[in-house]
C-alpha cells in the first residue's frame, strides 16, 4: 500500500530522518514509536506532503508521491491529523466533514461552483456516517471552538476520514486524554481500521500501541532501530536503551 | 421579509431618478459613487473577509478597469462593450500578482499588496504614451451620461451582492473559509489553497474593475493619482470594517455609511476628516470588531426577546 524508500530529511546540519525504508500493508495498523526528537512527526510530514524530503521516495498504491504538495497527497488518498489539534475554529463540525468530503479524494469530481447544498445526496449521507462513526453527531452544528480537547481530536480523525483517505496518519491522537477518553479513541481507531483503511499512528500511550497496532516501528535519531510485533519490540534491548539510556 | 424589503429597495433605487428628474445631479452623483462603493466593498470582502487576506491594493483593479475603458472608448468602442474587457483585464491583473502574493498570509500579504498598489500607480504615472501620465486621459462627452452611469452602478452593486451571496454558499466559499481558518489544515483535506484564493481575488478584481470602468465613463476623465489612489484601497477596508468583515450585508452597509460620513466630514472638517475616520476605526475595533451588522443583529435579537 505505502512504501517509503531511503527517506531522508535534513534541516541544515540536523538530520531529522535518516534513510528510513519501510512498507505498510493495506488494512494494517502500524505504530511508530520512539523518544522525543526521533523524527516521527517529520516522517509523517513527508508522507503527508507538508515537508519535502531531502532524498528518498514515497510510493503509495503504485504512485510516486515524492515531492507532491499536501493537497495533492490528500487527493491521492492519504489523510492526516495534526499533533497539536488544528480544527477550523469558526466552522461547524459538520462543515469540517463536508469540506473534507468535497475536496479530498472522495469528492474530486464535483464542479467547483456547484451550490454547497446540492453536492450530491451520496455525499451528505457520508457526512452523517462520518459524524456517527466519530461520535460527533450530537455536536455537528457547533463551531469547533466550543469543543473539548477530546472532541477536537475526534474531529481531526473525522476530518481525515471524510476525505475518503485509504491511508490515515494519526499523530499522537491520544496525548493528554483521560483513561476513559483514551479507551474511546482506541475504539474509534479500530472502527476506522474496520472500514478497510490502513492506519499509521505515532503514539506515546503504550496501551494504545499494544492494544491497537499489529506492528511497531521504532525510530531513534531518525533511524529505524526495531520493527516487529509491539510486545517483542518493546522488550528488545535496543529500544530500552533508546528510551532509558544505558543500564 | 428581508427578501421583499430588498426587492423594494432595488425598485425604489430604479425609480428614484425618474421621480427626481435627470437634473437631480447632486443625488445622482452621490448615488453613482455610493453604489460603486457598495459594489467594491462587497467584492473586497470576498478576499479580505471570506478568505481572510487583507488587501491594500484593490485600487489597482479600479484603476486598471478605469484605464481599459478610457482607452477603449477613446478608440471608439461603445461604453457597454468596454465594461467586460475592463473587468477581464482587472481579473487577469489579479491573477498576475495574486499567484505569487497569495502564498503569503496575514500581514505579509497585506504589505505585499501595498507594494503592488503603489507600483501600479507609479507605473501608470510614468507610462505616458498609454496612460497620459499625470495629465490623464479625457473621454469624449456622451449624452445623458449621469443616468446611464447611475443604472450601470446600480446593476453592478446588485451583481456584486448576488455574486458574494453565491460565492459564500458555494463549494469555493467553503474552501475559502477553511483556508482562512488554517491553510495547512485546509491543504491536508485536499484544498488547493493557492488556487482557491486566486479565484476569489479574480472575482473580486473583476467587480472592482467594472466599477472603475463605470467611474471613468461617469467622470469622462481618468488620472493615475485618482483612480490608483492608495486612499481608495484604504476606503474599502474602512467601509468593510465599519459595516462588518466577512459578512454579506456588512460591506454594503459600511459603504453607505462611509459615503454619508465622507460628505458630512469633508464639508465640516475639511482638514481633519481623515483623522476622524481613523478615530472611528479605532472605536469600531475596540467595541464592535465584527462591525455594525453584528451590533444590529444583536440589538434586534434582544429587542425581539424582550
Amino acid at each position: 500500500m505505502l512504501a517509503v524508500e531511503n527517506l531522508t530529511k535534513r534541516f541544515g546540519g540536523l538530520t531529522a530522518v535518516d534513510g528510513v525504508s519501510a512498507t505498510f500493508a493495506a488494512g494494517s495498523i502500524t505504530a511508530i514509536i520512539g523518544p522525543n526528537g526521533a523524527g516521527k512527526t517529520t516522517l509523517f510530514a513527508m508522507i503527508a506532503g507538508a515537508v519535502t524530503p531531502t532524498s528518498g521516495r514515497i510510493v503509495f498504491g503504485g504512485r510516486d508521491l515524492t515531492g507532491r504538495s499536501a493537497d495533492q497527497v490528500c487527493r491521492a488518498g492519504i489523510g492526516r491529523t495534526f499533533q497539536v489539534v488544528r480544527p477550523f475554529w469558526n466552522l461547524t463540525v459538520r462543515d469540517h466533514v463536508r469540506a473534507a468530503r468535497l475536496f479530498g479524494s472522495a469528492g474530486t469530481e464535483v464542479p467547483a461552483y456547484a451550490p454547497r447544498a446540492e453536492v450530491g445526496p451520496n455525499f451528505s449521507l457520508g457526512t452523517n456516517e462520518v459524524l456517527d462513526m466519530s461520535g460527533l453527531a450530537a455536536r455537528a452544528d457547533e463551531p469547533a471552538r466550543n469543543l473539548t480537547l477530546a472532541d477536537c481530536r475526534r474531529l481531526e480523525i473525522a476530518r481525515a476520514l471524510a476525505t475518503g483517505a485509504k491511508l490515515i496518519l494519526l499523530d499522537e491522537t491520544m496525548a493528554g486524554l483521560t483513561a476513559e477518553e483514551t479507551r474511546e479513541a482506541i475504539a474509534l481507531v479500530k472502527r476506522v481500521r474496520d472500514t478497510g483503511r490502513t492506519v499509521i499512528l505515532i503514539e506515546h500511550v503504550l496501551p494504545a500501541v499494544t492494544g491497537l497496532a499489529e506492528r511497531a516501528l521504532v525510530l531513534d535519531r531518525g533511524m529505524v532501530i526495531a520493527d516487529g510485533p509491539p510486545r517483542d519490540v518493546l522488550a528488545s534491548a535496543a529500544v530500552k536503551k533508546a528510551y532509558l539510556g544505558e543500564e | 421579509m428581508t427578501r421583499y424589503a430588498l426587492l423594494a429597495a432595488v425598485v425604489a433605487l430604479v425609480f428614484v431618478p425618474v421621480v427626481f428628474g435627470p437634473q437631480a445631479s447632486y443625488f445622482t452623483r452621490l448615488a453613482v459613487i455610493g453604489l460603486l462603493y457598495v459594489a467594491c466593498a462587497t467584492a473586497w470582502d470576498l478576499v479580505g473577509g471570506l478568505a481572510g487576506q487583507v488587501s491594500f491594493g484593490h485600487a489597482a483593479f479600479f484603476g486598471v478597469g478605469a484605464y481599459v475603458t478610457a482607452i477603449l472608448v477613446r478608440a471608439g468602442v461603445p461604453l457597454f462593450v468596454s465594461i467586460p474587457p475592463a473587468a477581464l483585464a482587472a481579473a487577469l491583473y489579479g491573477l498576475l500578482w495574486g499567484w505569487p502574493c497569495l502564498r503569503l498570509r496575514g500581514p505579509f500579504f497585506a504589505i505585499a499588496t501595498i507594494g503592488v498598489g503603489e507600483a501600479t500607480r507609479l507605473a501608470a504615472l510614468l507610462w505616458e504614451p498609454v496612460t497620459g501620465g499625470a495629465t490623464g486621459l479625457t473621454l469624449p462627452i456622451g449624452r445623458s451620461a449621469p443616468l446611464v452611469a447611475y443604472y450601470l452602478a446600480l446593476a453592478l452593486a446588485v451583481t456584486s451582492i448576488a455574486t458574494a451571496m453565491l460565492v459564500r454558499r458555494s463549494r469555493l466559499g467553503l474552501a475559502l473559509a477553511c483556508v482562512r481558518e488554517d491553510v495547512d489544515a485546509a491543504e491536508s483535506i485536499g484544498i488547493r489553497s493557492g488556487w482557491v484564493q486566486v479565484q476569489a481575488l479574480m472575482i473580486s478584481a473583476a467587480i472592482v474593475g467594472a466599477a472603475g470602468s463605470i467611474y471613468a465613463r461617469y467622470l469622462f476623465y481618468v488620472e493615475p493619482g485618482d483612480v490608483f489612489a492608495f486612499n481608495r484601497s484604504i476606503a474599502l477596508i474602512l467601509m468593510t470594517i465599519i459595516g462588518g468583515v466577512n459578512s454579506l450585508w456588512g460591506p454594503p452597509l459600511g459603504a453607505v455609511l462611509f459615503l454619508g460620513l465622507e460628505q458630512v466630514l469633508a464639508a465640516w472638517f475639511p482638514s481633519a476628516h481623515l483623522g476622524i475616520y481613523g478615530l472611528l476605526l479605532i472605536i469600531m475595533m475596540l467595541f464592535e470588531p465584527r462591525g455594525l451588522t453584528c451590533l444590529l443583529s444583536r440589538t434586534s435579537r434582544s429587542a425581539s426577546a424582550a
